[in-house]
């Protein structure tokens, strides 16, 4: 039981770790996602 | 019950408060600066006001309507194909006379036009008083008196455009352009009527057609009669060019002049005769020649040590908390008799990843929520003014400082900010430079380093970075002008916009979406890249946790002799710089995770185990290659979005790392000679 548990835990983590971090990239790559995550500027925006 | 959805453009001059404006509208929380060019794109809000659903946009600050900039077209553009029910102009009081000039293009636009003018309290304290009632009259349009920051006259404001909105006269009076350019307008206009030519405004087309306006030309390109009517309007250029011996924007140009000068001497009264201004007594002393770079420089430093001062108490109470977090942690684990690897992964991996990063969220909240201040005071934009000298050196003129110190923030909006400079040129070498200028992403690596090594100078030795980061961003500019070209930039007069207080409620909102950004990525990406470090330090199975062995150490191991001659050739920093480049925050993140394995069971702060494996000077090494090094991923993104072209963004990359590594490498060297450790 206790194992199961624990590696439930595991790989929960590890598919946190796995979609945080292709979605971070995934959000870093569209300039205006992560330029209006800034709140010190507004010039983000379509040309 | 809602009546019906009405769409309102909010437009002005740069710095005239038309964020501010919105933001008291729909209560957003766009961030307001004192100085020009914040906003660059147009952005929307919705609310409702006595039963109407408005849609509110606010448009970027432009000083006309011609098609110069992006700004300019991207105002005039919404005017002509999104036809709002209402435009609200924002005058500032202070300088009615330059912001009219873009009323007169607003009413031959045939805007349905209602103006606002704000910032009357300090046009009234220098001695300016204005006739609203008049300038109303005279205008055809109305006029509401308003305080955007105290949020007065907003009411009455929204009542007046509605009101306009619903009316059938919207639009201001005919200006008188004389004799001979009416007679050339009306030609034009004959010949666009007889080619059925649709247009919001044949006047507005007109005149444009006579300024030889790119947009309109470009439009006009497509219609069959564009050879004639291009023939027209070359006619009637020539002719006028003839009849008044100068360039026909000159004349048009001259003529709203002269009309704005008739009306401000109308309805402008200045009472006190030639009155110097607070602002004008304290430029005097901040933009001085001699004594404003020295000033501007103990403004920095003063920034950085009450930012050290004020936020080390409160990062210490953050420390204890997450070392009480990680205590109750440790004995719940136990308590349930987790495995080993389990405790590792919550203690080591993410407390230590996470918690180690969370301590720094008061130094980013208090030095932003200084730098809002600055902002909003006007005193950036003397800044960018004191700057100029520099900036002319390296063929950019002090508009472009501007872009830098949005970088000072985060990288991606100071280079979607260079946008506002208008030659290619400037626009690649702005993109270029900008990532040399620190961001907050890197504020938690020098915090970290800071405080394990120079606890005594903390403010001294992040300001020395900063400083460091402007030198190598303008040495790069200089650097650049010789392979790109040598000649001079377009010319621009950098505004000085009036000292204003700033608006407490502003930079307040402003510092903590910082800070709430700076947790939420803690909570996120810092947490699963601590989760990724901490595998990677565990796997192969059978590995000593965190050792040269595990992934993590084989990889450190690989590129650790690239950063040998700069002082920190360890795995684990190899690691942290290589993991640093999905975002900087990230080398905090590693470095509490694998430093907190390597103290497992131990009571070593992080401070100590750094202690253990750097020097003071090969701690100033890290963070000066930690400043320079490839930007974040984000800004590569940026910066290939910008400049359409992939070369420019390996460019970025080849070119900030090797700048890095030799500063880095010359840094550590010579202090070596030089006989510090």
């Amino acid at each position: 039981m206790k194992t199961t548990i624990e590696t439930i835990i595991l790989l929960s983590a590890i598919s946190f770790t796995a979609i945080y971090i292709v979605k971070y990239i995934k959000d870093s790559l569209d300039c205006e996602k992560s330029c209006k995550n800034c709140p010190h500027s507004k010039n983000c925006g379509k040309k | 019950m809602q009546k019906h959805s009405i769409k309102i453009g909010i437009v002005g001059n740069p710095n005239t408060g038309k964020s501010t404006l919105f933001n008291a509208l729909t209560g957003a929380r766009q961030h307001v600066g004192n100085w020009p060019g914040k906003t660059i794109e147009k952005k929307e809000g919705v609310f409702t006001h006595n039963n109407h659903a408005i849609k509110i946009i606010d448009l970027p600050g432009s000083y006309s309507l011609t098609a110069y900039t992006e700004e300019e077209t991207i105002t005039s553009q919404f005017i002509l194909e999104e036809r709002p029910d209402a435009i609200i102009q924002i005058l500032d009081a202070q300088n009615l006379e330059r912001n009219l000039f873009m009323t007169i293009q607003l009413i031959e636009l045939g805007a349905p036009l209602v103006i606002a003018i704000n910032m009357l309290d300090l046009a009234e304290e220098s001695g300016i008083k204005i006739d609203t009632k008049k300038l109303s009259t005279l205008l055809g349009v109305p006029v509401v008196r308003i305080a955007a920051k105290n949020k007065k006259g907003i009411k009455d404001l929204l009542d007046t455009a509605i009101n306009h909105s619903a009316s059938s006269r919207k639009t201001g009076i005919k200006l008188k352009y004389g004799e001979d350019i009416d007679r050339e307008l009306i030609k034009i206009k004959d010949f666009l009527k007889i080619q059925k030519h649709e247009s919001p405004s044949p006047e507005w087309t007109a005149i444009k057609l006579l300024e030889q306006d790119l947009r309109i030309e470009q439009e006009m390109v497509k219609k069959p009669y564009y050879f004639d009517l291009k023939r027209e309007s070359d006619n009637s250029i020539a002719n006028l060019e003839k009849i008044f011996g100068k360039d026909i924007n000159t004349i048009l140009a001259q003529t709203r002049y002269g009309f704005i000068k008739g009306l401000a001497k109308e309805t402008i009264r200045q009472e006190k005769e030639e009155s110097i201004t607070k602002s004008d007594k304290a430029d005097k002393i901040l933009t001085n020649k001699f004594l404003g770079l020295p000033i501007f420089m103990l403004i920095a430093w003063i920034i950085f040590q009450i930012t050290f001062k004020l936020s080390k108490p409160l990062s210490h109470l953050i420390e204890l908390f997450i070392a009480e977090i990680s205590e109750r942690l440790t004995s719940i684990l136990a308590s349930l008799n987790a495995s080993e690897w389990l405790r590792s992964m919550v203690i080591d991996g993410i407390i230590g990843g996470v918690g180690g990063m969370l301590t720094f969220t008061p130094i980013i909240g208090i030095l932003f929520l200084i730098i809002a201040i600055l902002e909003d005071s006007g005193y950036m934009s003397r800044v960018a003014y004191l700057m100029d000298k520099f900036m002319h050196k390296i063929g950019l003129h002090g508009k472009a400082f501007i872009p830098m110190i949005l970088g000072f923030g985060c990288n991606v909006p100071g280079i979607m900010a260079t946008r506002t400079l208008e030659s290619k040129r400037d626009r690649l070498i702005a993109i270029l430079i900008n990532p040399f200028m620190s961001c907050g992403a890197r504020l938690p690596v020098y915090a970290m380093f800071t405080a394990a090594f120079f606890s005594a100078n903390e403010g001294l030795i992040v300001f020395s970075l900063y400083g460091l980061g402007i030198v190598i961003a303008i040495l790069s500019g200089l650097f650049f002008k010789k392979i790109f070209s040598k000649k001079l930039s377009t010319p621009f007069v950098i505004e000085l916009p009036p000292y204003r207080w700033p608006a407490v409620t502003g930079i307040t909102i402003h510092a903590l979406s910082k800070m709430w950004i700076f947790i939420k990525k803690a909570g996120t990406i810092i947490l699963a890249f601590s989760i990724l470090i901490w595998l990677m330090a565990n796997l192969p199975q059978g590995v000593e946790y965190g050792s040269e062995e595990s992934i993590v150490g084989i990889l450190g191991k690989a590129i650790s002799p690239i950063f040998k001659p700069l002082g920190f050739g360890t795995w684990e920093a190899s690691v942290a710089l290589l993991f640093g480049l999905v975002a900087k925050e990230v080398v905090v993140g590693t470095f509490g995770t694998l430093y907190g394995i390597a103290g497992t069971g131990d009571t070593q702060s992080l401070s100590t185990i750094l202690q253990q494996n750097f020097t003071p000077l090969s701690a100033y090494s890290f963070m000066v290659f930690t400043l320079l090094y490839i930007p974040c991923i984000a800004t590569l993104a940026t910066i290939k979005k910008e400049t359409n072209s992939w070369k420019w963004m390996f460019f970025s990359v080849f070119y900030s790392t090797l700048t890095a590594w030799i500063i880095a490498f010359l840094i550590y060297q010579t202090g070596k000679l030089l006989g510090f450790n």
